[in-house]
């Protein structure tokens, strides 16, 4: 039902990374794939621009000041309808095992270790924002 | 070298061989979407393979490669003969790289270097037709999302970012530049990686002068200071903007794209259910991972699975229950297993129709040499059959040893029949390079020609074919280069501009008959007879009494035809004697055939198999021995007035020509009685070499069909036998190697 709603714009994704250099580097490769984008620093700038936008898929970081990853997944999937199902990929440098099974806990519906090439990053993005129709 | 290594080397040659075909294609036939699409995924396999056995320089320069095809693909570059040609030289460098790591197991030192400068090549070509179209913008590399992590998460100012890539040339020491004053005069640099280039050599190997360095950097700085710092080296650098770009192109539907990845996003939404520990996140969680899955399944054209997981997702909604979605995503990834499987098998079906199973040749070898000692079992066991008819008479005893030796005798040749026919290849294999070759010559001699190639289908020993390939690229390069003449002066003369040359091959009975013809200027036998006049081949009466075509075959003596001698003659050029050689040596005949300003054939006659021989068997010095049939022209027995002595040699006249004699016993140093001058004597006329000489023998047995053991162990040295096989009585016989008798 959410993707009938969205299926007459562009799909739209959401960046929460405190590197100003990631944000730039995948927005570019985002938006060139067609993608419409916006670029948060934390979880708190986040939670903000979740509820003025309309997303397709959230791309977020765990270590962040301010609000981490974590955090910012578990309170996502505690909000309203349309908010609380967002699917997020989460893009770390945390490798860990522990760091996924605390990911998939927290809700996360993909995961994927830094550094990512702008094609997987292209790739995995278009399939779990999908394909405007 | 290990089985993947082995298996990247045949699927590499696999692939280089068809790729090379389809760009030959595309360069005569035009655009074909379907080729062109053929030739970037074989590319793209190549480049992927040679990543996997972790050859970094091949994987550059077929990267590049790749790139240019993408663009000819989507109809961004025109397919030309320059970029035909790139394209076939880059093969050209896979394949001998290819062949080095299989001898060696490792690329040639330089190829680090060579690998820059093809793909700076390919690059140059894409550069080229990306200001035309407009389109500056070149995709980032992977490295770059690697280097971006090294820059601390502070905030930079919004300025441009560049990525540069910088590969200083091996010798650029050499040429005053300083890779590391050049990268200290970057502003705002962010992030540097320097790394070998090549893997360093071992230590005795390596160059401390040589700079084997990859230098990349990400920095806040604008193009203008990049070209300012990097403006002598502009070759060797790379940029690439960082800075976000506005050209959109939308991402259609991934159908081609692997499953796998569809898989994976479905799997990690099952394990994401599965940890749910609180019950006030479970709406949140059920319903984003059936969102995932659902944009996952239409964006792989599963719409669908699509359908059912968002159906699950409105029953969950309206029951509050998670598992109603966790139970349609386990339907999901099991239905995704079984037809995925049938896509697989559709795109294995074009490998399925060629279906073919790789032995080693060594297994086939044995198995050869095997059937062979049967054969020679088999033979005496017809030698026993015959020695007990007398003994048990007319009766049944006799009758059924005959009749199970015929059967044996039909059977076990069937068989080694068989066993041959797996060492049968067509020779389109052989034929396959040609195209390229006169391809190639054509645009270096400015001439233009056409090949045809007929009779690919026919098959021959892979012993055979494999020799052959010297000798016809010989004919077929001289056949350019000497029998075809420029387009201009075959307008002069009313022939059609484009020359033809026909490669036919045809099978006639055990032989194979191969012809290369052309129609250039012929080769004129005058010329010859000067030449072989000035070389002093042979006496001036003798080249004078030759017909023009006896004299045409003159091409192929040695005197007349090393290197460069013949070049001004119309007609042949270098090396005919060394084709001469090798078609002899495969037991076959070759003859020229050829009309002024007509054209020029030259054909070729050879066994289809190596392995069988006819052998006469001869007696000299109280032993017996084997010569091959092949060689042996005629036998003839002398009587003692047709033999003249010329100082210590001996000779007689056969047809108006002197024949030495050489008494085969004498030759191999047999302790034998002095030759009784009285006896009438018998001698075996033998071609070799494009000589005549008579063989003495004291007799001559039965012929035999004999595969010859190759000499093993301590007599694989002996040069004058080429093999052993066993006769009908059990003995082993001894092969004589003629040629190497009389070399």
């Amino acid at each position: 039902m959410a993707a009938a709603e969205n299926a007459d714009r562009r799909r739209s994704v959401l960046i929460v990374d405190d590197s100003s250099l990631v944000r730039l580097y995948y927005h570019g490769a985002l938006e060139k794939a067609g993608f419409a984008v916006e670029q948060a620093i934390n979880g708190i700038e986040a939670t903000e621009k979740v509820f003025a936008h309309n997303f397709d898929l959230l791309i977020v970081d765990i270590n962040m000041p301010g609000m981490d990853g974590l955090s910012f997944v578990r309170d996502m999937r505690r909000r309203k309808e349309d908010i609380a199902t967002l699917p997020i990929l989460m893009i770390t440098t945390e490798a860990g095992e522990t760091d996924i099974v605390d990911a998939r806990d927290a809700g996360v519906n993909y995961y994927l270790i830094k550094p990512v090439s702008e094609a997987d990053l292209i790739r995995h993005v278009t399939a779990l924002a999908g394909t405007p129709p | 070298m290990n089985q993947l290594q082995e298996q990247f080397i045949s699927e590499t040659k696999e692939l280089i061989l068809q790729a090379t075909d389809d760009l030959m294609a595309v360069e005569r036939f035009g655009f074909d979407a379907e080729r062109i699409d053929r030739i970037f995924r074989a590319f793209h396999t190549l480049k992927g393979s040679a990543g996997v056995v972790d050859l970094p320089a091949m994987a550059l320069v077929l990267h590049a490669a790749e790139d240019l095809l993408a663009a000819v693909k989507a109809k961004m570059r025109p397919v030309t003969t320059a970029l035909v040609s790139e394209a076939l030289q880059c093969l050209d460098q896979v394949s001998a790289w290819v062949d080095a790591f299989e001898a060696r197991g490792a690329l040639p030192p330089q190829a680090g270097e060579r690998a820059r400068d093809a793909a700076l090549r390919l690059r140059a070509l894409l550069s080229d037709n990306k200001k035309s179209s407009g389109t500056p913008d070149k995709s980032r590399p992977d490295w770059v999302a690697a280097l971006i992590e090294q820059v601390p998460a502070t905030d930079i100012s919004a300025g441009p970012l560049l990525a540069v890539d910088y590969e200083p040339l091996p010798g650029c020491f050499f040429n005053g530049d300083d890779p590391l004053a050049l990268i200290a005069a970057i502003p705002e640099l962010l992030a540097l990686s320097v790394e070998p280039r090549d893997p360093w050599p071992p230590l005795p190997d390596m160059d401390p002068f040589a700079c084997n360095l990859r230098i990349r950097a990400i920095a806040a700085a604008t193009r203008e200071q990049f070209a300012g710092i990097f403006r002598l080296v502009p070759d060797q650098v790379e940029v690439f903007e960082l800075a976000p770009t506005t050209a959109p192109a939308a991402a259609g539907p991934d159908v081609n794209g692997s499953g796998a990845l569809l898989d994976n996003i479905i799997v990690c939404q099952i394990a994401m259910l599965d940890a749910a520990k609180a019950a006030d996140d479970s709406y949140g969680r059920y319903g984003s991972a059936a969102r995932a899955a659902a944009n996952a399944l239409r964006h792989f054209a599963r719409d669908d699975l699509a359908s059912e997981v968002e159906a699950a997702l409105e029953a969950a909604f309206a029951r509050q229950s998670a598992s109603l979605v966790r139970d349609a995503l386990r339907n999901v990834a099991s239905g995704l297993a079984a037809p995925l499987e049938a896509n697989d098998r559709e795109t294995a079906s074009p490998a399925a129709s060629n279906r073919s199973l790789r032995i080693d040749e060594a297994r086939i070898d044995s198995l050869f040499n095997l059937s062979g000692e049967l054969i020679v079992a088999k033979n005496s066991l017809a030698h026993l059959s015959r020695l007990i008819e007398p003994v048990v008479g007319e009766g049944d005893l006799g009758r059924n040893i005959r009749a199970a030796n015929e059967t044996l005798d039909s059977l076990i040749t069937e068989m080694h029949a068989a066993i041959l026919q797996l060492r049968m290849v067509p020779l389109s294999q052989l034929f396959r390079s040609f195209p390229r070759v006169v391809r190639d010559l054509c645009l270096r001699l400015d001439k233009r020609a056409e090949l045809t190639i007929q009779g690919g289908a026919a098959e021959c020993d892979k012993k055979v074919v494999e020799r052959l390939f010297e000798p016809l690229l010989h004919l077929v390069r001289n056949a350019l280069d000497h029998g075809i003449e420029a387009p201009d002066e075959r307008r002069e003369s009313g022939k059609p501009e484009l020359a033809h040359i026909a490669l036919e091959a045809a099978r006639a009975g055990d032989r194979l008959v191969l012809e290369v013809r052309d129609d250039g200027r012929g080769i004129n036998p005058a010329a010859v007879r000067a030449k072989a006049l000035e070389r002093g081949l042979m006496p001036v009466a003798e080249i004078a009494a030759l017909s023009d075509e006896d004299a045409t075959q003159l091409i192929f003596s040695a005197g007349l035809s090393t290197a460069g001698a013949v070049t001004d003659i119309s007609g042949r050029g270098v090396g005919m004697d060394v084709v001469r050689n090798t078609v002899e040596q495969l037991g076959g005949k070759i003859a020229v055939t050829s009309r002024l300003g007509v054209g020029t054939s030259v054909r070729l006659d050879l066994p289809i198999n190596v392995a069988m021989s006819q052998i006469m068997v001869v007696a000299a010095g109280g032993q017996l021995f084997g010569l091959p049939m092949d060689l042996v022209s005629e036998t003839v027995r002398l009587t003692p007035d047709r033999v003249s002595r010329i100082k210590n040699n001996r000779g007689f006249v056969l047809r108006n020509r002197i024949v030495p004699i050489c008494s085969l016993a004498e030759v191999l140093d047999l302790t034998c009685q002095p030759a009784d001058s009285q006896a009438p004597g018998l001698v075996i006329v033998v071609e070799v070499g494009g000589k005549i000489v008579a063989l003495e023998v004291d007799a001559i047995h039965d012929r035999l069909d004999a595969v010859l053991k190759p000499m093993q162990g301590l007599l694989a040295n002996a040069p004058a036998y080429s093999g052993t096989t066993m006769s009908a009585d059990g003995r082993v016989l001894l092969v004589l190697d003629v040629r190497e008798l009389f070399s």
